[in-house]
C-alpha cells in the first residue's frame, strides 16, 4: 500500500508510450502532450467505481433516517450542555424530546432523570427511572450521579412512619404542635423531610429564628436541599434580613439557574424593599423560566401592582387563575388580598 | 494480540482501496502522470499507485501524505450517519454497523505506508529541496515511521475508531 515514483528515464528519441517525437520538455519521464495528458487521467477501473458507487448508495440510505438522528443528537447535547451549566429546565426540555423518540435510551433518560430531580418534578423523575428498569447502565459517571439524586429523592417525601405521624397528629387544619414534632423528632433525628415540615410549622406560626435553626441544620446534611433554602430565603425575608434573603436565593440560584421560583423569591424581597423596578424585572425572569408556577405568576401580579400597570397584572391574574388549580387559587388569592389591601404585604 | 497485516489489510480492504484511490486523486489534482495503480492485492504491498515524480517537493509530499487527509475525511463522511445510533442511541440496525465497519476501515489505512514515507525520505535528501521543506519532511517521515510502529499496538484502529466515534461526536458539539 503505497506510492512508488517512477525514476526519471534515459533520454529517448520518441514519447515513451507511443513513440511520437512531439514530447513535452521538462519532465523526468519523455511522453508526448497526448499521452502525459492520458497518464494524468489515468482511469479508475469499472470495479472500483462500482464499489465506490455502492458505499454511496449505502451513505445515501443511511441518510434516510439522518436528519432525526442528527436532530436528536442536538437535542441530547445541548441538554448535556444545558445540564453542565446547572440550567436545568431548558435541559429537561431537552432530554424529553429525546426520550419521547427513543424511550429506552440510557442516555436520554439517565440526564432527564437528573435534570428533573433538580427541578424537583418527580413524577418526570421516576418515569425515568421507570423506562431505565431492567437496562444496564454501562456510563459509570452517569450511573453514579442517577444513583445519588435517586437516593437524594427520599428527602422529599414523607415515608410511610411520618406520613403516619402527619394524619394521627395533624388537626383539622393540618396542623401539629410543636412538642410533638420535637418529640417525633427525636427518635427519628434524620428524617430531612420531617425537619422541612417542622420548620415550615414554625414558619406559619411566625418563630422565625426557631425555623431558620432547624433549616440550617438540614442544610448541615443536604446543603442542595432547595426547599430548605426557599423557606430559609423567605423566613429571612419576613424578619428583614434583606441582604442574607437574596443570598439564600441566590444560593438556590447557583444549585438551578432555572429555579423559577427563586427569581420570584428575590422579587418579592425586592418588592418589600419598595425596590419595584427591581422587583419587576426579577418577577418577570420567574415567570419566563417557569409559566407553569403559579408563585412565579402571583408574584409577577405583585410586581405590576407595585409598579403601577394595573392592566398588566389583572392580565396575569386573569390568565393564572384560568388554571382552575388549587395551588394557584391560593397564591393568586394571596396577591389579590395583597392588591385589595386585606393582607398587609409591607408595610 | 498479533494479527497477520494481510489478514488485517484483508479484513479492511475498503480502506486499502480508499488509500489507493486518494494516492491517485492527488497526482490527478497536480497533473503527475500515474502509470499502474494497484488498488487491492493479497501480497506486500497490498496496493500501490506508480507515478512519475513530480517537480514540486511539494506536490511529491502532498502525493504520499494525501491518504491521511483523503481517507480521514471518507471515512468521517461515511461513520457520521450511522456513528449516533450506534454509539449514542443504541437503535442501530445492520446498515449502520456496516458504514461504521466501512468507515474503521477506511480511516484505519489513512496513515501513509513506509513506502510512502520513503518516497518522502528521498526527496528531502535531494540537496536541491527548500530548508523550510525539509523542516516539515524530516519530522513527518519520523511520524510517518512512528505511525507504523504503533500499528503494532493497534494504533491505526484506533485512529480509525476515534475518526468513526469522536469526530461525529465534536461536530454534534459544536453544533449543539
Amino acid at each position: 500500500m503505497e506510492e512508488t515514483q517512477l525514476p526519471g528515464q534515459p533520454e529517448k528519441a520518441g514519447c515513451a508510450n507511443c513513440g511520437s517525437e512531439h514530447i513535452v520538455e521538462g519532465y523526468p519521464t519523455v511522453l508526448c502532450a497526448g499521452c502525459r495528458e492520458l497518464f494524468i487521467k489515468y482511469p479508475v477501473p469499472l470495479s472500483i467505481k462500482i464499489f465506490a458507487g455502492a458505499i454511496l448508495i449505502l451513505l445515501l440510505s443511511s441518510m434516510f433516517s439522518f436528519p432525526k438522528h442528527l436532530t436528536l443528537g442536538l437535542h441530547l447535547e445541548k441538554g448535556k450542555q444545558y445540564e453542565k451549566n446547572h440550567e436545568y429546565k431548558a435541559a429537561q426540555r431537552e432530554f424529553e424530546l429525546v426520550a419521547q423518540q427513543l424511550p429506552r435510551n440510557v442516555e436520554a433518560n439517565g440526564h432527564l432523570l437528573i435534570a428533573a430531580f433538580y427541578n424537583q418534578d418527580f413524577q418526570t423523575c421516576y418515569k425515568a427511572s421507570e423506562r431505565l428498569d431492567n437496562i444496564n447502565i454501562e456510563d459509570n459517571e452517569l450511573y453514579q450521579k442517577m444513583s445519588a439524586v435517586t437516593a437524594r429523592a427520599g428527602d422529599y417525601y414523607a415515608d410511610d412512619s411520618l406520613a403516619v405521624f402527619l394524619q394521627t397528629m395533624g388537626d383539622s387544619s393540618g396542623h401539629i404542635p410543636d412538642t410533638a414534632f420535637r418529640t417525633w423528632l427525636t427518635s427519628h433525628p434524620h428524617n430531612v423531610y420531617a425537619m422541612l415540615s417542622y420548620a415550615s410549622n414554625l414558619y406559619d406560626e411566625a418563630n422565625y429564628t426557631v425555623c431558620d435553626s432547624v433549616l440550617k441544620d438540614i442544610l448541615k446534611f443536604d446543603a442542595e436541599y432547595t426547599p430548605a433554602l426557599r423557606l430559609l430565603a423567605t423566613s429571612q425575608r419576613e424578619q428583614q434580613l434583606y441582604d442574607e434573603a437574596i443570598l439564600t436565593s441566590n444560593k438556590i440560584l447557583i444549585i438551578n439557574k432555572d429555579a423559577g421560583y427563586a427569581y420570584a423569591i428575590k422579587a418579592r424581597i425586592y418588592l418589600k424593599q419598595q425596590k419595584d423596578a427591581l422587583a419587576l424585572e426579577q418577577a418577570l425572569k420567574a415567570v419566563e423560566k417557569d409559566k407553569s408556577d403559579p408563585y412565579n405568576s402571583a408574584t409577577l401580579a405583585l410586581a405590576y401592582h407595585f409598579n403601577n400597570q394595573p392592566g398588566k397584572r389583572d392580565a396575569v391574574i386573569k390568565e393564572a387563575q384560568a388554571l382552575n388549580d388549587s395551588s394557584a387559587t391560593r397564591h393568586i388569592q394571596y396577591a389579590l388580598d395583597v392588591i385589595n389591601k386585606k393582607e398587609n404585604f409591607r408595610n | 494480540m498479533f494479527i497477520p497485516g494481510f489478514i488485517i489489510n484483508a479484513v479492511t480492504f475498503p480502506g486499502v482501496i480508499v488509500h489507493e484511490l486518494a494516492h491517485q486523486f492527488f497526482c490527478r489534482l497536480y497533473k503527475v502522470p500515474v502509470f499502474k495503480v494497484v488498488y487491492f492485492q493479497m501480497g506486500n504491498p497490498s496496493g500501490y499507485v506508480l507515478h512519475e515524480a513530480p517537480a514540486n517537493k511539494w506536490q511529491s509530499i502532498m502525493i504520499s501524505i494525501g491518504p491521511f487527509i483523503f481517507n480521514t475525511i471518507v471515512a468521517a463522511l461515511i461513520a457520521f450517519p450511522a456513528s449516533l445510533p450506534v454509539f449514542t442511541f443504541g437503535n442501530s440496525g445492520p446498515l449502520d454497523w456496516l458504514l461504521i465497519y466501512l468507515g474503521v476501515s477506511i480511516a484505519m489505512h489513512a496513515f501513509p505506508s513506509t513506502g510512502d514515507a520513503n518516497v518522502i525520505w528521498q526527496e528531502l535528501k535531494d540537496k536541491n529541496t527548500h530548508p523550510l521543506v525539509k523542516i516539515i519532511g524530516y519530522p513527518l517521515v519520523g511520524l510517518i515511521y512512528l505511525g507504523a510502529v504503533g500499528s503494532f499496538i493497534w494504533l491505526d484502529l484506533l485512529y480509525g475508531i476515534a475518526v468513526a466515534v469522536a469526530i461525529p461526536n465534536f461536530i454534534i458539539s459544536l453544533l449543539a
